[in-house]
Formats: C-alpha cells, structure tokens, sequence
C-alpha cells in the first residue's frame, strides 16, 4: 500500500500536494476542535499506535498471518479528521526514517491511507452501527464491513494512481517512465490480494479491536471519534448526485463496454473469444420488450 | 550393579526448533513474526549503524538544509526522463555517500528490500510479451503457449530506468537517517516551513512509537514464553484483540497525562529550538548544488 519514490510522475506527486496541502490543514485544525484540549498527544499517540499496529501480525485461518493498516480503528476512536492527521504524521516518519513509502509520494499515501481510509471507514461504520445502542455482533459487523470498505478502497485509489502513469508519463516511443504497468495489470493485481485477503486481515483486526474496546471498557476509548460531524459524507453523497446526470452529457461508448465491431476499430482486430461469443447473450429483456426498445 | 537412568520415550521424540506459538502449517507463528518486527524496528532505530558522528559532508551541513537539499534531490531523481541526468544523480549519490563517509555496505542495507520489490515487480517489463521491441536474449522462437519470452532492447531499457530511479531516490533519502541523530532532525524538520503543530506532533509521534513498541514487546515476549503448544486460531485472535485495544488504551491514558503535564508546563504545543544559528557558507553551497541539479533535471 505504501507507494515508493520513483513510481508516480511529477504531474501526480504535485497534483497530490495540491489536493492534500488544504486536506492537511482543514484535518489539523477540525482534530484541535474536536479533540479540545488533548489534541496533540493524543493526535501523536494515535500515530504511533497505528505505527505499532502495523508490525503486529495477525493469525488467520489457513496458518498464514498478515499486518493491519489500523487506520480505522483509528478513524472510529478520534474521529475522521484525527485520522488523517494521525495517518499522515506515521507515513512522513516511515519515509523520513525507515524507507517505507516515498517522500515525493507522501501526498498521494497520505490521501489513500489517511483520507480514504479514514473517511470511508469512519462513515460505513457509523452508517452501520448507528441508534443509541447497537448490539455487539451489530458493532462487530461494522466495523468489519468498515475497514474492508476502506482497505478497498485505498486500494483502488493505489490502482488508479499507478495504472494511469505509463499514458500520463510516457519518454520516447512511448516507453513507461514510473510504474510501468496499465490500470488493466495493476487493476486484477491490486483488487485481487486486497478483496482475497489484505480487505479480510483488516476487517477481522478491526473488528476484534472495537469489539473487545467495548467489551471490556464499554467502548469508552472510542468515544472521542462519535462527535465528528456528518457534513463531509451528506456532501459527498449530494456531490455524487449531483454529478450523476453529467453522464447524461457524455458521448460515445462508455469506456470498456465496446460492441466487438467498436473495439475491432480501436485495437484494429476482434479478440477471437469474444467474435465467438458476441451472440450468446441476448440481453435480460424478453424479445418483445427488447423490440419495442426496452 | 548401579541403576541404568532411562529417558522417558516423549523426552526422546524429535520436536520443531521453535515453539510456534500459532498459525499451524507455518515455521513461524504470528507471535514470532511480531517480534521479529518489533526487535527489527528497535535494532533498526536505536543500535544501528549511523555516520551522524563522524566528519562529513552532509554532517557538516545545518540539519534543516541538509534534509531540504535531499529532498529536492530526491525530487529531481524522481522528474527526470534522461538516462543520463539519472546516471548523473546516481553518481552524485555515491560522490555523497562517500564524503559523508557513510558506508556502501550500510546504504545498500536501506536500498535493498526496494530494490528487491520493484525488480520482481518490473521483472515482466524485460520481456517481449510486455515491452515489444528488437529482442537481444531469449528463447528465439520458442515460447510458452505462443507467447514469446526474450528480453527485448526497449524493456530492458524500460524496467533498468524505473529500478534505477526507484533505487536512487531510496538510496539519498536513507543518507538523511545516515548522517542525522534524532534531535538534529526534529531540530531541522522545526526549521523547515511545515506548520510547528505538525513537526510537535511529529516529534511526539517518535517519542510514543519507542514506548508503545516495548509494550507491544514485553506483550509478544511475554506470550511467548508461557506458550508450550500450538494455540487455537480463535484464542490466538483474542490475545491480538486484548494487546491492540490495550495499546490503544494505554495510548489514550498517556495522552491525557502528556496533556495535564504539558498544560501544568506552560507549554502551548510549540517546540522551540535553542540553536539559532544562520545558515554558514557550506549550507549556501550545498543548497545551491541541489538546486542546480533539479534544474538540470527539470531541462533534461
């Protein structure tokens, strides 16, 4: 997850600094408020406990163990902006002092494992979890859901950043100049071992986490994350619906859902499975409907 | 006749090496592979190997320039698209390396785990079947399932940049560690224009991690040896949940008395750094070299 120098072009590295410098400081200030008086030993602790939590290997079926990312967890007990701030003050020490993850590409980590990670993990979880009292197995299942969400998505986020850098940073002849690979390699090679089994790791070590918490301390450490507003997830759900006719503007083929004639004329020959194929599926739609342009 | 002393049959039964603690099928359980993490960080980070007393270049620099001027030099490792503006920052690397009197032996330590993940990553990039191009080793006409496997000029060409840009950028940001005690660096990162409530907490970040890893430690090795036998999966989940909730516990608790020692201190959240000096002759030089390189890899 944690993306080295070298793999992302400048055009992303600066674009990311771009986008994080306000997410940065928006994250300081709004963790100051909400946490009130203790920010900032409790901001660094949160840091160094997902430092720590990472190096803990966790059992899972199979006899195989793997590490948590423990953003999340993080997210649920101080809140999503303390999250970001927390990620993103244990990615700066693992580049500085330990060559885990870029300096140049500090930004674009910071926004998949803080922003992402933080903000998707701490909304699911409080979507799932929410009322005056959730039940434990509730609780337990949101949090699973939660940080399984989370890795995810962190992880697509991870996908597209390097899929898109041999077309946006290509030297002569087209040759790839940062991660070689295009988002149709990075895309099954990423999603698969994080669907498989990164997204299952976090969902159990998360879950065991906030279960226990409330088990035996009432959940009384993650009450610190319950006041965080829900104005950045009704934003981002208005912003979506809002977006969401623009496709309507939107001309040609989506992309990837050619007919075999459309891609025969962009990749210059018909993939020989799919000329065999193309007439097998004759839509949902029974043919009467179908004819009548259903 | 003196009695013969017999071991009993169990006592002569071959056992594993190790005791594993979980994770059955595995060599070594997950409290073992724990610990070697945490024993890796903390030999890492308190006894390893560092040039930051000796004579040397970048040791003669202000920490806050030094760590400035390797940043931009990373950056320019990571902007150029010339082989030979590479070759030039490998070299100045190395020029580097060797003034600050930092051995080979400890920066190719640092460089190796990225440089073996990105070969193996960037190992497909080499052949035919990812790079087309003019083949110069390989199987000729032989493949598997029609699938040519030579190595081709433009892949290899290709994955060689991309190891040594990845490799280099690795190697100058572990000469910052090498040449730089741990005050030094907080002292400089104040000086540097990032906001004082980031670097203090940066600064307490550090200071936490130590104390969380030695209880994490004690808790691993703690387990450890009172474990005789393989644990049960869900029993070796719970002890995980017990340690990560009880750090997170801890972390809190020392939180809040960090905050009433500070608040009782007089101290409002920024460090502040006794050594004032100004920037020396050296620092000028240093920071206008590693300006003129980004600018060469800016043009180049």
């Amino acid at each position: 997850m944690h993306i080295p120098d070298g793999y992302l072009g400048p055009k992303t590295c600066i674009a990311f600094y771009a986008v994080m410098a306000p997410v940065w400081y928006i994250a300081s200030s709004r963790a100051q408020k909400s946490l009130k008086a203790a920010q900032l030993p409790i901001l660094a602790l949160g840091a160094a406990f997902t430092f720590v939590i990472m190096m803990f290997n966790i059992p899972v079926p199979g006899g195989s163990s793997g590490h948590m990312v423990g953003a999340v967890v993080v997210a649920i007990a101080l809140g999503p902006w303390a999250g970001v701030v927390a990620m993103t003050l244990t990615l700066t020490l693992q580049a500085f002092l330990f060559g885990d993850g870029g300096l140049t590409a500090l930004a674009a980590n910071s926004f998949n494992m803080g922003v992402v990670m933080s903000f998707s993990g701490y909304y699911v979880y409080r979507v799932i979890a929410a009322g005056p009292a959730p039940s434990p197995k509730r609780r337990a299942i949101a949090s699973a859901v939660a940080a399984y969400v989370a890795i995810n998505l962190a992880a697509f986020a991870v996908v597209l950043e390097l899929g898109v850098q041999p077309g946006l940073e290509a030297g002569l002849g087209g040759a790839p100049l940062y991660a070689p690979y295009p988002l149709s390699v990075t895309l099954p090679a990423m999603m698969a071992t994080h669907l498989v089994f990164f997204g299952p790791v976090e969902a159990l070590g998360t879950a065991l986490v906030v279960s226990y918490a409330h088990k035996f301390n009432d959940g009384a450490i993650l009450e610190a994350g319950k006041n965080a507003s829900w104005k950045p997830l009704w934003a981002a759900l208005i912003a979506l619906i809002i977006l969401t006719p623009l496709g309507l503007f939107a001309s040609g083929t989506p992309w990837g859902e050619w007919g075999a004639q459309e891609l025969g004329g962009i990749v210059g020959f018909i993939p020989s499975g799919m000329r065999e194929m193309r007439g097998l599926w004759k839509g949902a739609m029974p043919g009467r409907l179908r004819r009548a342009g259903f | 006749m003196a009695p013969v002393a017999r071991l009993p049959d169990w006592f002569k039964e071959a056992k594993p090496d190790i005791c594993l603690t979980g994770g059955r099928g595995s060599r070594r359980g997950f409290v073992e592979k724990t610990l070697a993490n945490l024993e890796s960080f903390l030999r890492d980070t308190l006894y390893g190997e560092n040039a930051s007393a000796k004579q040397g270049l970048l040791q003669g620099i202000t920490p806050h320039v030094r760590i400035a001027g390797i940043i931009i030099l990373v950056a320019s490792s990571a902007m150029t698209a010339n082989a030979a503006m590479l070759g030039f920052i490998v070299a100045v690397a190395a020029i580097i390396t060797l003034a600050s009197r930092v051995s080979f032996k400890t920066a190719a330590k640092r460089v190796a785990p990225s440089f073996v993940f990105t070969f193996i990553l960037s190992l497909p990039v080499f052949f035919s079947f990812m790079t087309p191009g003019a083949e110069v080793f390989g199987a000729g006409g032989a493949g598997i399932n029609g699938l040519r496997v030579s190595v081709t000029r433009e892949g290899f060409f290709s994955a060689a940049f991309f190891l040594t840009r990845v490799t280099t950028a690795v190697w100058l940001a572990s000469l910052v560690v090498e040449t730089t005690t741990q005050g030094d660096f907080f002292k400089g990162m104040i000086r540097l224009p990032i906001p004082a409530f980031f670097v203090t907490a940066l600064f307490m970040t550090f200071r936490y991690m130590f104390i969380l890893v030695k209880i994490a430690e004690d808790a691993a090795l703690a387990r450890k040896s009172r474990v005789i036998r393989v644990a049960a999966l869900s029993e070796s989940q719970r002890w995980f949940a017990s340690r990560a909730t009880f750090m997170l516990k801890r972390s809190i608790a020392l939180a809040q008395e960090v905050n009433m020692a500070m608040a009782s201190r007089g101290f409002n959240g920024v460090v502040k750094v006794i050594d004032g000096k100004g920037m020396a002759r050296g620092d000028f030089l240093w920071l206008g070299f590693t300006v003129f390189v980004v600018l060469l890899s800016i043009r180049f």
